[in-house]
Formats: structure tokens, C-alpha cells, sequence
């Protein structure tokens, strides 16, 4: 797989399809919250045309710059790209007019299943993303015209089936064409970036995780299980189209709720980071690098801004710092704004929610953690810490969706 | 000092200020176990929400028992153990009032504390019936009680039901409608089929 880190942007491209690293707790908790606004059916198809959309780009890509040519080659080709991105392993079938999907380990059911399964009953199938993978690995491999298939996902083992099953049919499927980003578009945005505070340090990390995880892929599942957490390789334009087209459809429909919205939205980030980051600095890997973390709140937080970049976030910035106080982190571009700017222009509000989330979580994990004792993150620890609240406000003062040079996120104290 | 997260009917904070050594007061309704009020101490580990999930479930028992042993009624509990001293007692037919002191606190003090606790906080209580606490109040209680992520529960519920999330910070002004929605969204964002009222 051709993986491209871009030292101007820190963004990172598959070929030339813009991918970022995300573990299961974000992609839970994102899809969560799409389900929550739309509810089940609704959420289902968005998020499933999204990834269509999102797969057909990345898989055209990919056998375009391949010597594939047989179908059976490309379908291949796809395959081992989706499993490689640590999204599990799918078996695809298709004849003449009708096909069908079999998943195993699909990284949102099966992650679902370990993280909730004990506690929540579910209804309703978690797999749209591989279900949008089916389509497009279908159509690009069999050089069938675009939305001219639809899938419906009717075992799931979240919802306590003993596989992931789907049906794929010949059948017309809603067109929307708007579109996508890739690295061109990303990479010639205007960028007016300034160098932060602890820099050399920042650089140092993003450079040392980023030669770390070239070599990161799947395992014989299709996950990445690492750091504590299921990894993903994923499509920054599923993220992006995901959250931002339901945004557009509440701001249009019902704006009292881009209130509540935002909030998940930006706690998908929190949790993401304070897991994902917090695994990273207490895992072994880590300490092989850097040794085991010590409280000094100047190294950790240069160490998280390295991290942010070596995932494929973007350019991450410490503008100022004061230790358990006061952050003010600067992205000169970031994974979220280039869709939105494309799609929509610039808006009104900010909303790089993410972002939010992830600068939150760097304060947190800083004040509320002993990096010089044992720690163990979990979900439970997870509840602990944040029943009452996460203790640490974040306002986006700034955003590049708003036409600003940079988005800028300001978090204090509670 | 910490006061329920959720706007409550009733602020505890002005009665308990100068009692040394209370960790916390729980004011609950029977016979639903719903928090009413609640005070915890700035400086105390314990967790308000859960607690008082809890503490409806045990005045809940501790009426059964007394009523099955034929015990006169407005007895009141003591429970000691390490490092609190759990003090339960029936205000009226409606309330009971959990304190919880540090052990270091003598229990003639603490019995003393929660009478002229009590003597305060009952002519509020008098004008209060528990049908005032609707059905909107349980609901959101019993999300906040049982949600995997609390923090954010309410904002959940809100995208779910699509009221408001303002709304749920005084729900007893829910409409019945609304009340319906909630019942159905805190199903689906807990994973229940019905719910246990």
C-alpha cells in the first residue's frame, strides 16, 4: 500500500485518497452519534453512501496505480486493502446481477460487540462502512457504472448474529455527487504555518511514530490491535461526509440541535485521543523510544502534538501553554477543514469538532493522570474520571472553515 | 461545594454549611427512591449520582422491612462502617433524608445534626407531594444512573428525542408528549425494551 505522509501538512494520503489513523472508540462513538441525529435507517444509508463514495476513491486509486486487470485480480487487490486498513476481513461474491458479503472481525461490529455488548442491548447492524466497501469494491472490480448497486446488511454480529452478512443487489442507489478531497486539493490549500512552542520536540516524535507505523497493518483478523485500542487506517472524506452533511441537515432542519450535536462530536475526539494517545505513551513501544512518560507537563504535551501529526491530523501547533492552566493549540490544516471547504465554502460557525475534542483530552490526560505510576485505560477508568464532567472547557476561537489562516482551540479550566 | 449536577427542586447547600464532619445528604422520595435533593462535600470521593441511585433502593428496603416487623413508623437507621456513618430516618409520608458523616464524628453530634436538619428542611417538604416529580424526573434520573457515558447522556437524549437538551435540566416542565419521547429515547440509548416503571 502506497502511503504518503506530507511533511508540509502532517496530513497522510493512500495514494492519493486522504486516510487518517482512528481506534474504535472515535469510529464507535462518531457512527453513535450520526444514529442518534438521523436514528437507525436513515443513519444506515448516510452512512453507507458516505462510504461508498469514500471506498470507490480510494479502490479506483489504488488499481489505477496497480498492474491489476482481471476482475477476480481487483476484488483481490480491494480486499487486501480493506483488511491491511485493520478493518477486518470481508469475502465478496458476485454474479451477473446479485451478490453477497461476508464479514468477519469487521472492526465497528466486532469492536462494537467488546466494548458495549455487555452492557447495551442492540438493534440495529453496525457495519455501513464495510457495506459501502461492498458496493464499491463490487463496481470498480466488475467496471459496473457508479450507484448502480445497493447492499442491505441482514446478520450482524453486534446484534448477536453469528456473522456479518450482506446482500448485494443490481438496483440503482441515490446519486450524490459532490466532491470528494484528495491530495491535490489538501495539499495546495494556502497554509500559513508558524512554528509553535517545543517544536523540535513535536517534529522529533511525528517523525519517529510516523517511520513506526509504516509497517502497521492488519493481523490474520484484518485489526490492528494496538496500544490498547483496534486501530483503523480510515477515509478522512467517510469522517468528514458523515459528520458535516448531518450538521447541514440539522442546521437546516433543526438548528436547537447543533448544540448537542457539536458536543458528541467533539467528545468522539476526547475519547479517541485519551485512549489512542494514552495507550500509546503507556505502551512498550513507546518506552522502547522515549522511556516511560515522567508528570512533566512541557515533554507531554509536545509529545501528544507529535502524536496528532504522526497520525495524520495535520499541521498541530502549541501556541501557548501553561502547565495545568491553559492550551492554546493552532492547526494550520487539519483532516477535517479541506472536505468542509470544498463541500460547503466557508460557514458562519466553527466547527472543527475534533480538534476540540483532541486538545481537551491533551489537558486531561496531563492533569488527571500519574505518568509515574501504573495506569491502566479502560472504559471503566473512562467512566470514573468523567461521570461528573471532564473538568477542562474548550472554545474554537478560530477556524479554517471560517475563512481564519488557522483553527485555534483555547481550553482552560472548568 | 458540589450540588446535583441536574437542577433540583430543592437546594440543600444554605442548611448544611456549618455541620462538621457530613460528607453528604441525600433527600429522596418514596416511594420511587428519586433523588430529590442532594449536597455532597467539595473535599469527599463520593460519587452523588450513583449514590443516590443506590440509597433508593436501600429506603425503599428499609421501609418494607419496618412495615413487615410491625415496627413503629419514623424509626431511625443507623449504619456504621469505615470511614462513614450512614444516618437514615423517614421525614414524612413522602421523604426520607440520608446523611453520611465521617466516623470521627460522635453519633450523639450527628443524630443532633439531622434533627435540626430536618426541623429546616421539613415546612419545605410539607408543601411538596411526590406527584410533583413526574414522570419526566424519573426518566432522566435513571438515564443518568444507568448511561455508559453520563457526561454526555443528556445531549444523547436530546438528538434521540429531538427536544431541547435545555429542557431536561428542568423536566417537570416537560409536556406529556415530550415525556413519551424521553421514555422511548432512554430505551434505545440504554439498549432496554422497557423500562422497570
Amino acid at each position: 500500500m502506497s502511503r504518503f505522509c506530507s511533511g508540509k501538512t502532517d496530513l497522510m494520503y493512500l495514494w492519493n485518497t486522504p486516510v487518517v489513523y482512528h481506534c474504535h472508540h472515535f469510529n464507535l462513538f462518531l457512527d453513535q452519534t450520526i444514529e442518534d441525529t438521523l436514528g437507525p435507517q436513515k443513519s444506515y444509508e448516510l452512512r453507507s453512501n458516505v462510504a461508498y463514495r469514500a471506498w470507490y476513491q480510494l479502490l479506483a486509486d489504488a488499481i489505477s496505480n496497480s498492474d491489476v486487470s482481471t476482475p477476480i485480480e481487483k476484488l483481490t487487490l480491494a480486499k487486501t486493502i480493506f483488511k491491511n486498513m485493520g478493518h477486518g476481513k470481508i469475502n465478496l461474491f458476485w454474479e451477473t446481477n446479485k451478490g453477497e458479503a461476508i464479514g468477519e472481525f469487521l472492526h465497528y461490529g466486532y469492536s462494537w460487540k467488546q466494548k458495549y455488548g455487555e452492557f447495551v442491548k442492540r438493534f440495529h447492524p453496525a457495519d455501513p462502512v464495510a457495506a459501502g466497501f461492498a458496493r464499491a469494491a463490487i463496481e470498480v472490480s466488475f467496471n459496473l457504472p457508479t450507484f448502480s448497486l445497493t447492499t442491505d446488511e441482514t446478520q450482524c454480529i453486534a446484534i448477536d448474529s453469528e456473522q456479518c452478512y450482506f446482500t448485494i443487489d443490481l438496483q440503482s442507489s441515490p446519486k450524490d455527487e459532490y466532491p470528494l478531497v484528495d491530495r491535490e486539493y489538501c495539499e495546495n490549500l494556502e497554509m500559513l504555518y508558524r512554528p509553535g512552542k517545543y517544536e523540535e520536540k513535536v517534529r522529533e516524535v511525528a517523525k519517529a511514530l510516523k517511520e513506526f507505523t509504516a509497517g502497521v497493518k492488519g493481523d490474520e483478523r484484518g485489526l490492528v490491535e494496538a496500544f490498547g485500542v483496534y486501530v483503523t487506517m480510515h477515509l478522512s472524506n467517510y469522517y468528514n461526509g458523515i459528520t458535516y452533511e448531518t450538521l447541514k441537515y440539522l442546521e437546516e432542519n433543526k438548528p436547537f440541535l447543533t448544540k448537542p450535536f457539536a458536543n458528541l462530536a467533539k467528545e468522539s475526539g476526547h475519547v479517541c485521543v485519551f485512549n489512542t494517545f494514552g495507550g500509546i505513551l503507556t505502551s512498550a513501544e513507546w518506552e522502547s523510544l522515549y522511556g516511560k512518560p515522567s508528570n512533566d507537563p512541557e515533554l507531554l504535551i509536545s509529545y501528544l502534538t507529535g502524536i496528532a501529526r504522526a497520525l495524520g491530523f495535520g499541521k498541530w501547533v502549541i501556541k501557548d501553554f501553561e502547565p495545568n492552566k491553559l492550551l492554546v493549540l493552532r492547526t494550520y490544516i487539519n483532516y477535517e477543514a479541506p472536505y468542509y471547504l470544498a463541500r460547503f465554502g466557508h460557514c458562519k460557525e466553527p466547527n472543527n469538532f475534533f480538534v476540540r475534542g483532541a486538545s481537551q483530552a491533551f489537558m486531561v490526560l496531563i492533569d488527571k493522570l500519574d505518568w509515574e505510576s501504573e495506569i491502566t485505560l479502560n472504559d471503566e477508568l473512562y467512566r470514573k474520571l468523567f461521570k461528573e464532567g471532564i473538568g477542562w472547557k474548550v472554545e474554537e476561537t478560530k477556524s479554517i472553515c471560517t475563512g481564519s489562516a488557522y483553527t485555534e482551540v483555547v481550553v482552560t479550566r472548568e | 461545594m458540589k450540588d446535583s449536577a441536574v437542577s433540583l427542586p430543592f437546594s440543600m447547600r444554605r442548611y448544611v454549611k456549618d455541620i462538621d464532619g457530613l460528607q453528604a445528604v441525600f433527600v429522596l422520595t418514596f416511594p420511587d427512591g428519586n433523588l430529590y435533593s442532594s449536597w455532597t462535600s467539595p473535599h469527599s470521593s463520593i460519587d452523588t449520582e450513583s449514590t443516590a441511585g443506590y440509597l433508593g433502593d436501600l429506603i425503599r428496603a428499609n421501609r418494607k422491612v419496618i412495615k413487615q416487623l410491625d415496627i413503629p413508623e419514623n424509626v431511625q437507621i443507623t449504619i456504621e462502617s469505615q470511614p462513614f456513618v450512614l444516618l437514615v430516618k423517614e421525614i414524612n409520608k413522602y421523604f426520607d433524608i440520608v446523611t453520611i458523616f465521617n466516623r470521627s464524628v460522635s453519633l450523639g453530634i450527628m443524630r443532633m445534626e439531622l434533627k435540626n436538619l430536618i426541623e429546616q428542611i421539613e415546612p419545605h417538604l410539607k408543601t411538596v407531594t411526590p406527584s410533583a416529580l413526574n414522570e419526566g424526573v424519573k426518566l432522566i434520573n435513571f438515564l443518568k444512573r444507568y448511561s455508559i457515558d453520563t457526561h454526555v447522556a443528556l445531549d444523547r437524549l436530546s438528538l434521540v428525542t429531538g427536544i431541547d437538551v435545555s429542557k431536561f435540566h428542568n423536566p417537570m416542565g416537560l409536556t406529556e408528549e415530550e415525556i413519551e419521547k424521553v421514555r422511548e429515547g432512554v430505551k434505545y440509548i440504554l439498549g432496554l425494551q422497557k423500562l422497570p416503571f
